[in-house]
């Protein structure tokens, strides 16, 4: 039996003749329609800007958050449906704490990246939960309940999420994307979500390995306001860094006070055009 | 990640099993001490991993050549006296728990990471425990400083400059203590007095006190492993000891 | 409720002693051919040597149903590596490393396998593992009572330079000696010579010769 060529884009797990997999590419594209995220490394650090759409006046902006720790030297941003990041978030925060408690040391951040996309591609009928065939006793000592419970696939479909790791480990900063194929990537520069590929154009002429912490700041604010439909300002979006803290990092959540302070230097610095 | 999540692996016993554990006890015990002595020193730029290489049951001593130690990284070595088929099964299990770790995150388990992975791995065994009393040596990659681990059978575990485990640890620690870390003869700090020990120093009271341990426990002798573990990498020497 | 037991942690049938020596031209093994019922020599001729696969000899003490067995589960995944038809076969090594973990496995779950094994093997391989699974290569083995009365003997005629032939004669003083002072031991022995390249010869089980109970005359009248 045959399917009609538009079958195959209903099945998450059924190849299309050509090869492709539509539901994952239909996850990609909601990627393309979230708000745009832009992380720079430089070599003092990681900085991440990031876009709120604060689409109301009666809408509280701090509700909406779109930068999340994942470990003290680890944060993430995301673009797409933010609610599917949180699964592959809390994940990230798992594996990063189980890290630390196997081994008394932070996670590197590529092994996060990893972690995070090892999930990204359990969906579908054979997707199932966070422990299956991993650890056979919980742990904590009760070993009984906990299978059966996460036994139940975590996704019906592709996450429809990408997200921007910021972190610092031993190798130094790093900036890493993952995406819905369950592909991750190393940046120096990276901007994702719907302004993401005019920001990309803008990030490739203004990056230098040189860059200081304050200038990728700068330029990841200006590279916002570009492609932002609204006026740039501190309510409507959200920054952090993560700077190397010995072996590790330490990340760093702007205020709203910083954010002003970043807003008006940005200006200040401004080429006049 | 679809791993072993190593601090966590164990065997987990169902309720048969655990009835046999309390049940059959007392006519058949799954333990058999093995004797043998493991000793861990650091210096300020070197380890030295040592241990005995005779394995005794009672006494009887079927093998003479049963090494104790184990290489896990350029950067770190592990002895283990006590039962010798957990210790083979510790020593196994931890090798292919760094090989996975090596994989996934592309480097080499640092010292520390053994130590603590060690400790996890021991304590998930809290009640079947590995009847395995280690010493973990070795240098910090990044400052080259030379560390030693001691524990005990169920994970409990401790950064030290020196210690000694196993059948000769009664007759050899108080001897290290007095030699390295005594308070009352020397005017020299504790400190001070491990960092001006030369590695050649260290093997010298190595053999030492192994020699000695082999003259009055009997579960003790054969010959003596040695592994000095130094920023440019791990050598293994090897002393007779006396076999009676 | 009467609980039926489903493991054995006391032995009822036994084999005693296991020998073995590492020889210059390949390794000797040598056990007799008893298995005791308690004090009652029960079965005389059974043996307690094995051969799974070429190159490969195997001998056990203790319970000789777990003895069976492991035969048993010897010769399946010896059969198993044999149908993967892909040239490669297990080495004896691999299969004292295999059969310590096993003996471990159960007991760890507190089922052990009441046996002590030789592992005797082309390349000169000699290897030794018990009911814990302790597992060691050495040139000289003997498990039971023979690790009290033939491990000594064993030891000091041991040189680098040994043949397989004095290895049999040396293996054959050891089950003499043992024949006298072991109460499970049998006069009725079988010898199993594996050489380097992996040629394995099993005797047919034969009585040992040459006995002197003249000594425990001696003894008697002293």
């Amino acid at each position: 039996m045959f399917l009609s060529r538009s079958e195959y884009d209903r099945g998450v797990n059924t190849f299309s003749p050509e090869g492709r997999l539509f539901q994952v590419e239909y996850a990609l594209e909601a990627i393309k329609l979230g708000s745009t995220a832009v992380g720079i490394q430089c070599a003092d650090g990681v900085v991440l800007a990031v876009e709120k759409r604060v689409t109301s006046p009666l809408i509280e902006p701090r509700s909406i958050e779109k930068i999340v720790e994942i470990d003290t030297h680890i944060c993430a941003t995301m673009s797409g449906l933010t609610a599917d990041a949180r699964t592959l978030v809390q994940h990230a925060r798992t594996e990063a704490q189980n890290h630390r408690f196997n081994y008394e040391e932070p996670m590197p951040v590529e092994s996060v990246a990893q972690a995070v996309c090892d999930l990204a591609l359990r969906f579908g009928e054979s997707g199932y939960g966070e422990d299956d065939g991993e650890d056979e006793d919980g742990g904590g000592g009760d070993g009984s309940g906990q299978r059966g419970r996460n036994n139940a696939p975590v996704m019906s479909r592709p996450f429809g999420v990408a997200l921007l790791l910021a972190g610092c480990d031993e190798r130094g900063p790093a900036l890493y994307t993952t995406d819905p194929s369950g592909t991750y990537t190393r940046w120096l520069a990276k901007a994702i979500g719907a302004g993401g590929e005019s920001a990309q154009v803008v990030l490739e002429e203004r990056y230098r390995r040189d860059l200081s912490l304050a200038e990728a700041e700068a330029i990841a604010l200006q590279v916002l306001r570009q492609v932002m439909e609204e006026k740039l300002g501190a309510k409507n979006i959200e920054m952090a860094r993560v700077v190397p803290d010995g072996k590790s990092g330490r990340f760093e959540l702007y205020s709203m006070e910083r954010l002003k302070a970043c807003i008006e230097s940005m200006s200040m610095t401004d080429s006049p055009r | 990640m679809s791993h072993p999540d190593p601090g966590f692996v164990s065997m987990s016993f169902d309720s048969d099993t655990q009835r046999k554990i309390v049940s059959h006890q007392r006519t058949w015990s799954p333990y058999v001490d093995n004797g043998g002595t493991v000793l861990a020193l650091a210096g300020r730029d070197y380890a030295i991993v040592a241990a005995d290489t005779r394995l005794s049951v009672g006494f009887s001593i079927p093998s003479r050549n049963f090494t104790k130690i184990v290489q896990l990284t350029d950067q770190a070595v592990l002895a283990s006296a006590g039962m010798g088929a957990d210790r083979q099964y510790l020593h196994k299990i931890l090798r292919s728990r760094l090989e996975i770790y090596r994989y996934q995150h592309q480097k080499e388990m640092s010292l520390g990471a053994i130590a603590q992975l060690l400790s996890n791995t021991l304590y998930s065994r809290r009640f079947f425990p590995i009847y395995a009393f280690n010493v973990l040596g070795g240098i910090d990659a990044n400052t080259g400083e030379g560390f030693v681990f001691g524990y005990d059978a169920i994970g409990s575990f401790e950064k030290v400059k020196v210690v000694c485990s196993g059948s000769g640890q009664t007759l050899v620690q108080p001897v290290l203590d007095q030699q390295l870390a005594g308070r009352q003869k020397y005017d020299v700090p504790d400190d001070q007095r491990m960092a001006s020990l030369s590695l050649a120093e260290a093997i010298e009271l190595t053999r030492d006190v192994f020699n000695s341990a082999a003259e009055r426990d009997i579960l003790t002798g054969d010959a003596l492993e040695l592994y000095a573990v130094t920023a440019s990498g791990v050598r293994c020497e090897r002393f007779e000891l006396r076999r009676d | 409720m009467i609980e039926t037991p489903t493991h054995t942690t006391e032995p009822i049938v036994t084999g005693s002693s296991v020998l073995g020596v590492q020889c210059v031209d390949g390794v000797v093994l040598a056990c007799d051919t008893l298995a005791s019922y308690g004090s009652l020599a029960r079965f005389q001729r059974i043996t307690r040597l094995h051969q799974p696969a070429p190159g490969v000899v195997i001998a056990g003490g203790g319970e000789y149903s777990d003895l069976q067995q492991l035969f048993r589960i010897t010769d399946n995944i010896f059969r198993q590596e044999f149908c993967q038809e892909d040239g490669y076969e297990l080495s004896p090594r691999a299969l004292h490393s295999y059969l310590a973990r096993v003996l471990y496995g159960r007991r760890s779950r507190m089922d052990p396998l009441y046996n002590s094994l030789a592992v005797a093997g082309k390349g000169r391989f000699l290897g030794c593992i018990d009911l814990y699974g302790t597992a060691f290569e050495s040139e000289a083995v003997a498990t039971g009572i023979g690790a009290l009365l033939a491990l000594p003997l064993i030891r000091k005629q041991w040189h680098a330079a040994l043949a397989m032939d004095e290895g049999v004669r040396l293996l054959e003083e050891c089950l003499r000696v043992l024949y006298y002072r072991d109460c499970r031991a049998l006069r009725s022995v079988q010898v199993a010579k594996v050489s380097d390249s992996g040629e394995v010869l099993i005797s047919e089980p034969y009585e040992l010769s040459n006995l002197q109970w003249k000594v425990a005359q001696a003894a008697e009248e002293v």
